[in-house]
């Protein structure tokens, strides 16, 4: 059984299609890549994954489980998905530590030492351990979205959405970023990811979901996908960045 | 000449105890009162936040001394008593509390909506997200606000005299019909207010910039 499975989805807004037909699995411990223009609907997607935003149509089973039924407690399915924001998100009146232990004491009842003894766990994993009593402000780009990766990682989820993670970021940080999102890929943890990177995308998935006006195209490896030539709208896309 | 303006200040400063009490005691009332409204504006439906909005503008759009008139000699025609200081407190409260809500809805929407959504995306639920990590952020960001809403009801307490609270402006009135010196006496007054606006703004700011978050603006 997959761990994410995606049947016929659709999202409308004021009568506009964002999303139609999307259907795709994600297994555990596996990655794909969700690439494709702006505006195709790839934040829509993700956003619909964990319930930020309702779908007008289709099912997403989690574990099994319809996630889309009506009376599903949407709190408890957010709690084991993990979303990364490009804008990080972070609580700018709460140190590292701190945002990081703020929803394990809130959602999964541990004492504030418990999670706060995680929160340095995580920030240690990624690299960021003498980091935990800065504040968001005094952070750069790099450092603040890796404690929001540390923040999701706390709650342990059983898959973790990223939105163009490292889109606000200068090239270097973002391989800084990018670097540890290949880590949790040899992990193991399974992931969802936004992005523009296509040497990202080729260095860390299995299978690039190329999403445009609202439809996937094409669900391929990235060689096959960087490659083919059947498909125009492809073709053109991956030309800007491979050059004439 | 200078040993009677003190006498006339000591005499004046009876009323200062009041004055603070009713200031301090109405914005209690109205910073929790505007925090519900805050709150609620948060989880109401729009149908719901219109009829907020509405009846906010109205207390707003209400002078604070109409208020008291219609309390103090309004409700006991028909049958409502209630101590004069409770009068005062609850008008100056209710007025503040409409001017609070609009500075701490100021605050709340400067907050980028990346964190709420991150709340969200953790699990958590609007009201623990609006406790957890609005408020902290909105108090801060309005602080600057809140001082000046403080003097401005701290400007609006010699309205208690209506009500017959023996506060500054009332001692000095009572003082000015014995002596007929109303000159020294209200100077008396300002000066005792502007010990007060000054004493009690410093104390708050000091207390802003102690409890200083980096990322916060400096005051």
């Amino acid at each position: 059984m997959a761990l994410l499975e995606v049947q016929n989805l659709a999202l409308k807004y004021d009568g506009k299609t964002v999303l139609s037909d999307i259907s795709f699995t994600l297994d555990r411990g596996e990655v794909k890549v969700i690439m494709g223009p702006s505006g195709g609907g790839k934040s829509s997607l993700l956003r619909c994954l964990n319930l930020l935003e309702r779908p007008t149509q289709g099912k997403i089973f989690l574990n099994g489980q319809e996630i889309t039924a009506p009376g599903t407690d949407v709190r408890s399915v957010r709690r084991q998905i993990g979303f990364v924001f490009q804008q990080f998100g972070l609580f700018r009146h709460l140190d590292a530590l701190h945002n990081i232990a703020l929803a394990p004491v809130k959602l999964l009842n541990l004492t504030r030492r418990q999670a706060l003894e995680r929160a340095e766990h995580e920030l240690d994993r990624l690299g960021m351990k003498e980091h935990g009593h800065k504040y968001p402000a005094q952070l750069s780009g790099g450092q603040q979205q890796r404690v929001a990766i540390a923040r999701v990682l706390a709650m342990d989820p059983k898959l973790i959405l990223f939105d163009e993670p490292t889109s606000a970021l200068d090239p270097e940080l973002a391989r800084e970023v990018s670097l540890i999102i290949n880590k949790l890929y040899l992990d193991d943890i399974s992931m969802l990811c936004v992005t523009h990177d296509v040497h990202f995308a080729r260095m860390m998935c299995d299978k690039i979901l190329f999403l445009d006006g609202g439809s996937i195209l094409a669900e391929q490896s990235p060689e096959a996908l960087y490659a083919q030539d059947d498909n125009e709208r492809i073709r053109k896309f991956f030309q800007v960045t491979k050059g004439p | 000449m200078v040993m009677e303006f003190f006498n006339i200040l000591s005499t004046l400063s009876v009323g200062v105890l009041n004055t603070m009490l009713i200031t301090l005691a109405s914005m209690a009332v109205g910073l929790a009162a505007g925090t519900a409204l805050l709150l609620a504006n948060q989880l109401a439906g729009p149908r719901g936040k219109m009829a907020l909005r509405g009846s906010i503008y109205g207390v707003q759009s209400v002078p604070s001394l109409v208020l008291i008139f219609m309390a103090t000699f309004g409700l006991p025609l028909i049958g409502i008593r209630i101590p004069p200081m409770l009068t005062v407190v609850a008008c100056l409260g209710v007025v503040a509390s409409a001017y609070i809500f609009q500075i701490l809805r100021g605050a709340l929407e400067s907050l980028e909506p990346a964190q709420r959504e991150a709340g969200l995306a953790l699990g958590m639920s609007a009201r623990q997200i609006f406790w957890s990590v609005q408020m902290p952020q909105v108090w801060r960001i309005s602080t600057p606000g809140l001082i000046n809403e403080f003097t401005s009801v701290l400007k609006s307490s010699p309205f208690a005299y209506v009500a017959g609270v023996p506060e500054i402006l009332k001692e000095a009135q009572v003082l000015t019909a014995v002596t007929s010196r109303g000159m020294p006496v209200y100077a008396a007054a300002a000066l005792l207010f502007l010990a007060l606006y000054l004493g009690s703004t410093r104390l708050f700011y000091a207390l802003y910039r102690r409890h200083h978050i980096p990322g916060f603006e400096e005051t």
